[in-house]
């Protein structure tokens, strides 16, 4: 972006100077001045399907004396890493006239947008996802500007579709589910020398080359729509050849030993960890800023490695058909053992995040975001009081905190089934995230009534 | 019942009557048949509560009885098979957000018909919506709260649901359906003028002129820039008056008819005037007054739903042959193998760009190659609950791209290149690997590269690497064109919107992807060379021809597959303690034994759609014969009849377990299939409802106890009720489509059930299948579904033509199938290219 963007403008007025304007200006207190300095460089978005149990999601408690409440305790160690906000509303969901509750909920959560058509027939999502937006911006001089992970989802060439992540309208994003392919694709055949890898790589990036020249031909014989869709390929094969002539970048690709029988597309206990490897390690050597690590499984699924902890199964199908139907019934026993094991993974993932070093030598915890929101408060496709956490260098948001945003009581927002006023939104969220990467962002996702706008408040505290 | 007359329904012709003195008349019907409004001849909608709507010539009802009478009822109600909107559209229910809220449940008429009337004036969309959203026409939170065609849609669509003035004035005299835009004088009228004599299109239905009034007049006749107001020129003596479109006023009757029918000639009767009403508002076109619309916005919508209503096929298709007919894009007509619309064409909407599926891509290389690339290494095609040759699911990601590359390298090591590249003496490695490249290109694209194409393609040939070395190379940029991944869009120089008969290498390309997944083969090629693809006799016989050949078997079954969703088999898990033997292998052949039967049935049988449905043989292996309880001699696929109790395909154990939970059935699932795939009825859950059956002691109670839960509540009603029955007409098929006569508390099965709309009694899935069978409505959707398959997009709106043919021919054919594939081969969808009609469709509305 070649317009000043606001906070570069106050960065250059100085410390001082900008000390004192930053307070009226966006209502931090001046010791913030300084901790805006641990801006975060990298985001990871953690996600799973079907929302959360509120009551045993959503702390008690103040600002800052809150008590991590069961399905949190997992992230007990990292409290001082932690924002946990509750009470957020996706008004994107609620604008579509067209689609069913899970469509409404997903295709706009990270676009912000409702649909671009409102026809039953061509619904997708209206717009780029927030990842995208951010690693178009900072991602631009890593070779892969976002990865998209998976646990879970379809069978078959380790590439796997959701209805979350988009990169522009329409455009769906492909995420690796298969550890082997994911770590192949990332790293590179490892088992070729430095000059042999570089040979192959000068090569492919010579084939692509003349491919684009054909994709200027194929132009001229398209209409509108399909000139749109060869440009987005074209696009597509030009950061590829850029990727490969960038380098791999000096990556050692985790080892992954799965035990006998292990399916990539179910055994989610033996998948998450390695993704969570793969991920970490894909931030580590600079191969990417913006990564996505989402759990798919929420149809049949059994979670059988969590029956020990719950003493059976967890889906009882003398009562529940499956998993799925269970969670829209909402809270029943059994559920807080998956739910749990998801915030165990969320866990995963940061602690991994503190242990590595980053291409700077520090931690990756410190110069890393994690975003968590779910697309539903709970399984009765409540797209209104979403609620879950951010991690992330302290400072911006400042961590040690609960943001309550709901405008009545939990036990009362329940009981109305969702159907209360809102004070803050999604979008509200998305655009904090922006902004804390240095966006000068006014508001992300589309403008619906009056709807609030803007960052999140409180977001900073 | 006999037609009452209406003068004789209101003796003093013209009187106004006072709405109390009008219960009193000894001339209004005591009884509602008795009083069914005769003047568009409409058959007698039962609805005892809430009486017939008035019409033109009955006694005089005030807007406000009117509300009170028909309306009110329908909302203030908790029956779950009424409207019942004030169930949700009240302050503290569920739909508290949207422009329609109810004052409060027991708020009175005058109120509630204040909201109402606050509503249609709340944007130019609400009209459409007050009858969309509850008819599920469009996605509405409440589900369907009532069917197209009902009484209570007749009830929502009359003229006084929501006049400008709440309370309202009385409006006799006034034709149904045409709101009274003015005021009416309340003085003697003159008689009834009688404009163009209303069509009527089924029960409750409003006429063709009521419908084009109440839906373009407000968008059109009004001065708020906001709208897209043509009648600011479109006018007599206005800066559009000397065009072919020229409105008067909505709000007088006779002006209204001839409103229409000006609108009537100018899209049935004009070559491309349907696409001149819709691309000139939207500046698709040059338009004198600018940009009135976006084309996905509300008025847009509209704008196509009147186009719809006139060129439908219950009049347009079925009348005789307007002046254009024989103008415009439509070539001179050949004897049609499938009746060609008689309207002006082509009757097919815009292609887009479709990718070739894994399938597709895997078939052109080992035609150009001779090279067999393995499942894994192809570039997937994903299907997810929707046909896998859909363009908008072949959406090309970073990491698809990727895979091409990889894809392209591993056929590149494959080929044999000291074989084919045959050289000449002497000739230099050079030539040699252009002119290797050049044919391979050919082959590859389809087509005859163009002259800028070729010289790219001849470049490659000069990389200086060895020869074997540059053919490769050149080898895998063909591989990752656009030229090969993608069909030949053909639509070079068109402008959006504009059509033109399609090339022949596109037509043969179109036609051999369809039918057998492969480029087309020599003779194809050969036919196309010589100008014999052109016309539509002729592409029915190539289609015809090649309808034994070997792909379109694997086709076939292909589009089974997708269409009975058989993909949620990789997603499904079945319960290891009841079903041990249920692996994914077993899934595997599941899947396979339904190939074999969609396959046996298209080409040993009799093809026959019936036939699909109904006949019971099956191929099975001895783990499938134990599902089905049936014998087998020795291992392998054999061929058995699995008896009367489970014909054709959806009863088989890949669309059982596919449509079913880990440990038991799902009525609901196998119900809402039924609904989605075979009516072509569109269902949305409602926000914020749980969606799980209710919970209960299972060991107690049967699937059907609790679902009958779900029928009490109102939210779920309107779409269980019809959801329901359906399914558990298949409750004899457990989990993985094991036959059982009780369930597992030793309650007995009960399969029995109806079906309204068609009306379907049966006493079990084998009774209902035969009924669907036979209806035509069901015949029309597999149409519809296989057309959908076959050009790789949804059907719209400009498709209606072509699929009330091909579903007239289908039943005329006995439901065969073959004649089905040949049919769609021979559609406009083949044989013209359509730009699409925006100019930038990446704009957002």
């Amino acid at each position: 972006m070649s317009q000043m963007r606001r906070r570069d403008a106050l960065r250059i007025l100085g410390g001082a100077t900008a000390g004192a304007l930053l307070a009226p200006l966006t209502g931090l207190r001046p010791a913030f001045a300084q901790e805006a300095a641990a801006r975060p460089e990298r985001l990871v978005v953690f996600h799973h399907l079907q929302g959360t149990v509120l009551p045993m999601f959503v702390p008690s408690g103040g600002e800052l004396d809150f008590d991590l409440p069961f399905l949190l305790e997992p992230l007990a160690p990292y409290r001082d890493d932690l924002l946990v906000y509750a009470g957020l509303d996706n008004p994107a969901a609620r604008a579509n006239s067209v689609g069913n509750a899970h469509q409404n909920a997903n295709f706009t959560l990270y676009t912000g947008r409702p649909f671009p058509y409102q026809d039953a027939e061509r619904i997708t999502a209206g717009g780029p996802d927030m990842m995208q937006v951010l690693a178009e911006r900072i991602g631009g001089d890593t070779p892969f500007p976002r990865l998209d992970f998976a646990v879970g989802g379809q069978r078959g060439f380790g590439l796997t579709r959701n209805e979350f992540f988009f990169r522009a309208l329409g455009e769906p994003i492909d995420a690796f589910n298969d550890p082997f392919v994911a770590t192949a694709r990332v790293f590179g055949d490892q088992r070729l020398s430095v000059a042999e890898a570089f040979a192959l790589r000068a090569r492919r990036a010579s084939v692509l080359d003349g491919v684009r020249g054909l994709f200027d031909r194929a132009r001229l014989r398209a209409d509108a729509e399909g000139r749109r869709a060869l440009d987005a390929h074209a696009q597509k094969v030009r950061e590829l050849e850029a990727r490969l002539l960038d380098g791999p970048g000096a990556c050692v690709a985790p080892s992954f030993a799965p035990p006998e029988g292990y399916d990539f597309s179910y055994d989610d206990d033996v998948t998450l960890p390695a993704m969570i490897d793969v991920l970490v390690t894909s931030l580590a050597c600079g191969q990417t800023r913006v990564a996505s690590l989402e759990l798919q499984n929420a149809q049949d699924h059994d979670f059988n490695w969590l029956w020990a902890r719950n003493g059976g199964p967890i889906v009882d199908t003398q009562i529940w058909d499956n998993w799925h139907a269970m969670v829209h019934a909402d809270f029943q026993p059994g559920m807080e053992w998956v739910y749990r094991w998801y915030m165990e993974g969320l866990a995963l993932l940061w602690e991994r995040l503190r242990q590595t070093p980053g291409p700077d030598g520090r931690p990756l915890s410190e110069t890393t975001m994690v975003l968590y929101l779910p697309e539903f408060a709970s399984g009765r496709h409540w797209t209104n009081g979403l609620s879950g956490v951010v991690l992330g260098p302290r400072g911006e948001p400042r961590g040690g905190r609960f943001l309550n945003r709901f405008t009545v009581g939990l036990d009362e927002f329940i009981a109305r089934s969702n159907y209360v006023p809102f004070q803050s939104t999604t979008q509200q969220l998305l655009t904090s995230v922006l902004r804390a990467f240095g966006g000068d962002d006014e508001h992300f996702g589309a403008v619906l009534n009056d709807g609030p706008q803007g960052g999140l408040a409180g977001w900073l505290a | 019942m006999p037609r009452p007359d209406a003068d004789a329904l209101d003796p003093r012709g013209d009187a106004i009557v006072a709405p109390d003195a009008a219960q009193s008349t000894d001339a209004r019907p005591s009884t509602p048949d008795a009083a069914l409004p005769a003047a568009d001849a409409r058959p007698a909608t039962p609805d005892a509560a809430t009486g017939p709507l008035p019409d033109a010539g009955l006694p005089c009802e005030s807007d406000l009885d009117f509300f009170a009478r028909a309306i009110a009822p329908r909302i203030a109600t908790d029956d779950p098979t009424a409207p019942a909107c004030k169930l949700c559209h009240v302050a503290e229910g569920p739909a508290f957000a949207t422009r329609l809220v109810f004052a409060g449940a027991d708020a009175p008429p005058e109120a509630d018909q204040a909201t109402f009337a606050t509503f249609v004036a709340s944007g130019a969309d609400a009209p459409a919506l007050l009858i969309d959203k509850p008819s599920a026409r469009v996605g509405h939170g409440g589900g369907r709260r009532f069917a197209p065609g009902s009484a209570d849609e007749a009830a929502f669509r009359g003229p006084r649901v929501a006049p400008a003035r709440p309370g309202g004035r009385c409006v006799c005299g006034a034709r149904r359906g045409v709101a009274p835009r003015t005021q009416t004088p309340r003085h003697r009228r003159g008689p009834m003028p009688s404009p163009t004599p209303p069509s009527v299109r089924g029960p409750g239905c409003v006429t063709d002129l009521d419908f084009v009034s109440q839906r373009l007049g407000p968008l059109v006749d009004t001065v708020d820039p906001a709208r897209p107001a043509c009648m600011l020129c479109h006018v007599a003596g206005g800066r559009a008056g000397d065009t072919r479109m020229v409105y008067e006023s909505f709000a007088e009757p006779e002006a209204a008819a001839r409103n229409f029918e000006m609108l009537r000639r100018l899209v049935v009767d004009t070559p491309d005037g349907a696409r001149l009403l819709l691309d000139k508002p939207t500046g698709a076109v040059p338009h004198g007054g600018g940009r009135r619309f976006a084309p996905e916005s509300a008025a847009g919508a509209v704008f196509r739903e009147v186009v719809e209503r006139l060129t439908s096929l219950a009049d347009a298709c079925d009348a005789p042959p307007g002046p254009g007919a024989d103008a415009g894009v439509l070539p001179p007509p050949d004897p049609p193998p499938v009746d060609v619309c008689r309207l002006a064409g082509p009757h097919a909407a815009a292609e887009p760009l479709r990718r070739l599926t894994d399938t597709q891509y895997a078939r052109t290389i080992e035609d150009a190659l001779g090279v067999d690339v393995p499942l894994a290494d192809r570039p997937p095609s994903p299907s997810r609950d929707g046909f896998h040759t859909l363009a908008t699911q072949n959406v090309v990601s970073a990491q698809t791209v990727e895979s091409f590359q990889f894809a392209a390298e591993g056929v590149g090591a494959q080929v044999d290149l000291a074989q084919r590249l045959v050289c000449a003496p002497g000739e230099a490695d050079a030539a040699c690997v252009r002119r290797f490249l050049s044919a391979t290109a050919e082959r590859l694209f389809r087509r005859a590269p163009s002259a800028d194409e070729a010289a790219l393609v001849s470049a490659l040939a000069d990389t200086g690497l060895l020869r074997e070395d540059a053919a490769r190379f050149g080898l895998e940029v063909l591989l990752q064109s656009p030229q090969f991944l993608y069909l030949d869009p053909d639509a070079a120089d068109l402008a959006p919107g504009e059509s033109r008969p399609a090339t022949a290498a596109t037509v043969a390309a179109r036609l051999s992807y369809f039918l057998t997944n492969a480029p087309p083969d020599a003779a194809l090629r050969a036919q196309a060379a010589a100008g014999a693809l052109t016309s539509r006799a002729e592409v029915y016989a190539a289609a015809v021809a090649r309808l034994d050949a070997p792909g379109v078997s694997e086709m076939v079954a292909r589009f089974h597959r997708d269409w009975l969703h058989l993909d949620l088999l990789d997603r499904v898990a079945k319960d290891p303690v009841r079903f041990p033997t249920w692996a994914s292998d077993l899934m595997e052949r599941a899947r396979t034994e339904t190939d074999l039967f969609t396959t046996e049935v298209v080409w040993n049988g009799d093809a026959r759609f019936r036939t699909l449905l109904q006949d019971t043989h099956a191929w099975v292996d001895p783990e499938l014969a134990a599902v089905y309880g049936v014998p087998t001699n020795g291992p392998g696929f054999q061929r058995v009849d699995l008896g009367p109790g489970r014909p054709g395909v959806l009863t088989r154990a890949a669309f059982m377990a596919a449509h079913a939970y880990a440990a038991t059935s799902s009525p609901v699932r196998r119900g809402a299939f039924v609904l989605k795939q075979m009516l072509c009825e569109s269902l949305s859950p409602p926000p914020g409802v749980n969606m799980a059956l209710p919970e209960g002691p299972a060991a107690a109670e049967s699937v059907r106890d609790r679902l009958v839960q779900h029928w009490t509540d109102a939210t779920c009603a309107t779409c269980h009720l019809r959801i329901d029955p359906i399914g558990l007409a298949f409750e004899h098929f457990g989990a993985v489509g094991e036959w059982r006569d009780v369930y597992p508390n030793g309650e007995v099965v009960d399969p029995t059930g109806n079906l309204s709309d068609p009306e379907i009694a049966f006493g079990d899935a084998a009774e209902l299948l035969r009924g669907l069978a036979d209806e035509p409505r069901v015949q029309a959707c597999y149409v519809r579904r296989w057309y959908e398959y076959a050009v790789g997009r949804t059907a719209l709106p400009e498709d209606a033509c072509t699929l009330a043919l091909l579903a007239r021919r289908f039943t005329e054919s006995g439901g065969d199938i073959r004649a089905l594939l040949a049919d769609i081969a021979a559609t406009d969808a083949f044989l013209y290219v359509t730009a699409s009609a925006s100019p930038n469709a990446a704009e957002v509305p």
